[in-house]
């Protein structure tokens, strides 16, 4: 045990100063993100507090669906007086004057003993508890504090997840690109940087932890493609694959690149059978847990029938409806097509949502500002581009394992679209936004990085540089454009 | 390749810097408060011709504008909006006329000094048209049923009596910026904020100076 200790001490011991660095700045970024927004304007963040709340004053897991007269379902009695107060306002002004702010205090004095409630997680009472059950802790060392400190230490809690989805992309460009130090720093600093990572992060909400979880599969992958597919290195892909599945249903998409990269993985090695006991160990826990949960969990929730002809998407039978519709969420519509989309979603959904959509989803730059990220964008593929053709023989030796990146991307895309076809048609309310991408925002890392590279050996450090620069520049305007929103 | 590196970080500083300097500088309305509880509504209010609409308003001292949003309606008005405060007038603002969709802004006489909590705001039609304003807290995907009554008010913005540039406002966002959050948060903390995300920053920089010349 003492010689594993030390092991563990002497290999973190050897990690580079830099990494810490960019970790630190991440949390940091994510923790002034959550001081800056206003409360509850984190998309479903009143449903996500709900559920910890719930969770940490009761030990159980949230359920709704029940009818008891004796307890009536719905949000806490301090949930119940924030909200009225803020989320009302949804798409308004928060609280602005003194005299409402110290209204809102005194309802929730007024009902801060009434904390639980059955369905008071809302939408999010589905999800798994793993999120929650890590922000019980801050929430009951500021037990005895007011509803709003309490959230605000669930908060700054969540930041430190931003840390950790920096701290795997480090780690992943680390494997990825060896020898090139400083463009690491490039990557990881450009994801600490990235104004939605640190929005959401700074939020209660459970993508915070699905981020870092992903990083981590792309990390311990990168690593089983370096060192071999093993009982080691393949429980390591399974720990961070069950903490993201654990922590957000949406990584689930992850699964057909995983397999992907098993099976790539399995025929390239030899012998094969230490990969194939790897892969096993990656997946079988994780998938056969996941799966047991859900069967367990289901009666939780007693969902509604969706409402009749709400709108959602057209054409043709379901299932030509929704292979239409999750080709047209990614791509341009194919003449044969029905229209499912009023807009192009990878520019409008996407691209936009990924430079600056903020709140719930509601606000961002002023137009013009996405054609100039556009143009940086193009700048920066192009330099990305510049960096695989020189390096076309290193690139075509790893050709599998970037297929498995693509896969991971695309598999996890083409499931957001699957949900947010069934949302759509549940609901009639769109589902997708950029956020959902973000378990993949270290490839990101990877492109920032790999463009800086592609500038060349005298230029490449300053562009890396540039880079960053510009990076923090998006997340200093995201926050101006927060205070503006929310203050002015 | 040190030099370089700084040359890049500084010209990418400098561009951000003149990007902020021209955002900051720009002139803009400052708001004093709004009634809206959404962003666009999907009620319109209606004040009928000649006839008087009035609602509770909430008016925070240094207030001398008033916006409402109307409809294009050729021909309707004037609207006169009466503010009062226990049955006392305090100010009036007149809107001549609607012909667009846009919003309208008027200057309240005289501006309100003191904030006023529960006062009356009355919307009267001098006019021999219908003027159809736009409400405050339906949003439109809630309006489903044309013939049900979402009861509302009309949307009211209100302004200080003149522009400012946006660096001027940065007092009120402070001031505003704790209220309803942690009762640990003052309006110290917007610059303690703007002080940490400058000091990230400046250490960020220095680290890819750092790993520049490693």
């Amino acid at each position: 045990m003492r010689a594993l200790t030390g092991r563990a001490r002497a290999q973190l011991a050897g990690l580079p100063r830099a990494m810490w660095v960019c970790a630190a700045v991440g949390v940091v970024n994510a923790a002034c993100w959550a001081v800056i927004t206003p409360t509850f304007w984190v998309p479903d963040e009143p449903a996500h507090v709900g559920y910890v709340q719930y969770v940490a004053e009761t030990g159980k897991l949230p359920r709704s669906g029940f009818v008891d007269p004796d307890r009536p379902e719905g949000p806490s009695g301090e949930q119940s007086a924030a909200y009225n107060f803020l989320p009302f306002r949804v798409t308004g002004k928060p609280v602005w004057e003194p005299a409402e702010d110290r209204a809102l205090r005194r309802e929730l004095r007024r009902e801060q003993s009434n904390r639980a409630n059955d369905g008071q997680a809302l939408n999010a009472t589905s999800n798994p508890p793993l999120y929650y059950a890590l922000e019980t802790i801050p929430y009951r060392i500021v037990h005895g504090a007011g509803y709003l400190d309490r959230v605000l230490a669930m908060r700054l809690f969540s930041a430190l997840f931003a840390g950790f989805t920096v701290l795997f992309t480090y780690l992943f460009l680390r494997q990825l690109l060896p020898g090139t130090q400083w463009a690491w720093t490039t990557g990881a600093l450009a994801v600490a940087f990235q104004p939605v990572l640190g929005f959401m992060s700074g939020g209660v909400n459970a993508d915070a932890l699905a981020y870092p979880a992903a990083a981590a599969v792309l990390w311990t992958l990168a690593r089983a493609f370096r060192q071999g597919l093993n009982i080691r290195t393949g429980a390591a892909i399974g720990a961070a694959m069950a903490v993201g599945l654990f922590s957000k249903p949406i990584v689930i998409g992850l699964i057909p690149g995983l397999v992907l990269a098993f099976a790539i993985l399995v025929i390239r090695q030899s012998p094969r059978r230490p990969a194939a006991l790897g892969a096993a160990a990656a997946l079988a826990p994780t998938v056969v847990t996941y799966a047991a949960y859900t069967a367990l969990s289901a009666h939780r929730v007693t969902l509604q029938p969706p409402a009749p002809g709400v709108g959602g998407p057209v054409g043709g039978d379901a299932l030509t409806a929704e292979i239409s519709y999750v080709w047209q969420s990614l791509l341009p519509r194919l003449p044969f097509m029905n229209d499912q989309f009023a807009t192009y979603p990878l520019w409008e959904v996407y691209f936009k949502g990924f430079i600056g959509r903020l709140g719930w989803n509601e606000y961002g730059f002023a137009s013009g500002w996405y054609w100039v990220a556009l143009l940086i964008f193009a700048g920066i593929l192009a330099l990305a581009g510049r960096a695989l053709w020189e390096r076309r023989a290193t690139v075509w030796s790893l050709r599998w394992e970037l297929a498995t990146y693509v896969a991971l991307t695309v598999g996890l895309a083409i499931s957001v679209a699957i949900v947010g076809y069934g949302y759509l048609r549940d609901t009639g309310i769109p589902f997708e936004q950029a956020r959902y991408l973000f378990p993949v925002l270290a490839l990101y890392g990877a492109l920032m990085a790999v463009a800086a590279m592609g500038a060349g050996r005298r230029w490449g450090p300053a562009v890396g540089a540039l880079l960053v620069v510009l990076a923090m520049g998006q997340s200093l305007f995201a926050q101006l454009l927060t205070l503006g929103r929310f203050y002015t | 390749m040190r030099r370089r590196v700084a040359l890049a970080a500084g010209l990418g500083g400098l561009a951000i810097l003149t990007v902020l300097v021209v955002v900051l500088a720009q002139q803009v309305e400052p708001r004093t408060g709004t009634n809206a509880i959404v962003s666009v509504s999907g009620v319109q209010v209606t004040v009928p011709a000649s006839r008087t609409r009035c609602q509770r308003a909430d008016v925070p001292a240094g207030t001398g504008r008033i916006t409402v949003f109307a409809s294009k309606r050729p021909g309707a008005g004037p609207l006169t909006i009466v503010l009062r405060s226990r049955a006392r007038e305090i100010a009036r603002a007149r809107i001549p006329g609607f012909p667009a969709e846009r919003a309208y802004m008027a200057a309240l006489r005289p501006a309100v000094s003191d904030e006023l909590r529960g006062a009356r705001l009355c919307f009267e039609n001098d006019g021999s048209r219908n003027i159809p304003l736009a409400g405050d807290r339906t949003e439109p995907i809630h309006v489903s049923s044309p013939d049900h009554d979402f009861p509302d008010d009309v949307r009211t913005d209100f302004f200080k009596a003149g522009s400012s540039a946006r660096i001027g406002l940065a007092p009120d966002v402070a001031r505003r910026f704790a209220l309803g959050k942690s009762a640990a948060l003052g309006p110290w903390t917007m610059w303690v904020v703007l002080a940490v995300v400058l000091v990230v920053a400046g250490v960020s920089v220095r680290l890819v100076f750092r790993e520049a010349g490693a």
